[in-house]
């Protein structure tokens, strides 16, 4: 699959996941890394008087970036589903645009892990660090989603 | 989603289904995005009825892991309760779960550590404070 098709088909899956759009996040593709883009809101917020982002939030973009970064890197009839995911907050989110970039650990036939950051205006300084663990199956006809 | 009650130690917040917190329009079961943020939510009130816990008391996630048990149709509300095992003032870890609140069937569990008495104002804001004391 070339680069365009790859990134047709995460942005498919971005579209079809309600949750991942009420985040506002984005994809794009370079090479074989994802850079996932989020535009951040108000409602976003956890703490109103910082403000900073809500915890469920960065967990949730790590998870949705980990996932998408695993997609590129997957067969066209595996299937993920999210097992578990390790957060650990750096620092706090500020509304403002946030990025997010994930490594595969490692893939088996079975299972794969991943690492997942987030980071704002300077990608040495991450808000968010993740580690999340995927069970992969082989069935091409189940409907493809995120986690 | 909703709060249900506080029972000594324990939080219970509700999560029900809707098209926001659906995994996608084809796959009818809770976005895992939407049970990690309700954990979250849960393990932070919880803390606020620990007994040690003062009112005003600041705090942030320092870390959070949640394990998936299975996937979770949306076929009623989850309850999601969190109790605080330990408050020394500076740090509280809390653990939780997430069930159908019919069957009690169990889809996921979290377990929590928090900062206690983190800045909680804007950052500016501190940066100016910091400026004013060290004149």
């Amino acid at each position: 699959m070339n680069e365009g098709a790859r990134l047709d088909r995460l942005k498919a899956m971005v579209d079809s996941d309600a949750y991942a759009r009420t985040l506002g996040l984005n994809v794009e593709i370079r090479g074989d890394s994802v850079l996932t883009i989020t535009n951040t809101n108000e409602d976003l917020v956890g703490n109103v008087n910082l403000p900073a982002l809500h915890g469920g939030v960065v967990g949730s973009l790590l998870m949705l970036t980990a996932a998408l970064q695993l997609n590129v890197q997957m067969a066209e009839d595996e299937r993920a589903t999210l097992l578990d995911i390790d957060v650990d907050y750096l620092r706090s989110g500020r509304v403002i645009q946030t990025f997010g970039a994930a490594t595969l650990i490692r893939k088996g036939r079975r299972a794969a892990t991943l690492a997942a950051r987030l980071w704002q205006e300077d990608e040495q300084r991450p808000i968010a660090s993740g580690r999340m663990s995927f069970l992969l199956q082989r069935n091409e006809g189940a409907p493809l989603t995120l986690v | 989603m909703d709060w249900v009650e506080s029972v000594e130690d324990q939080v219970r917040v509700r999560l029900c289904p809707s098209e926001r917190v659906r995994l996608s329009k084809l796959v009818d079961v809770y976005h895992p995005g939407a049970i990690l943020a309700t954990l979250d939510n849960a393990c932070g009130w919880c803390i606020r009825q620990h007994p040690r816990y003062t009112d005003g008391t600041s705090m942030a996630t320092l870390n959070l892991r949640v394990d998936l048990l299975e996937r979770a149709p949306m076929t009623g509300p989850l309850l999601v309760t969190a109790r605080c095992d330990s408050y020394d003032g500076e740090v509280a870890h809390v653990r939780g779960e997430a069930r159908y609140e019919d069957s009690q069937h169990m889809v996921a569990t979290v377990q929590a550590t928090f900062m206690l008495g983190t800045p909680n104002l804007p950052r500016e804001a501190v940066e100016a404070m910091s400026q004013e004391t060290s004149r």
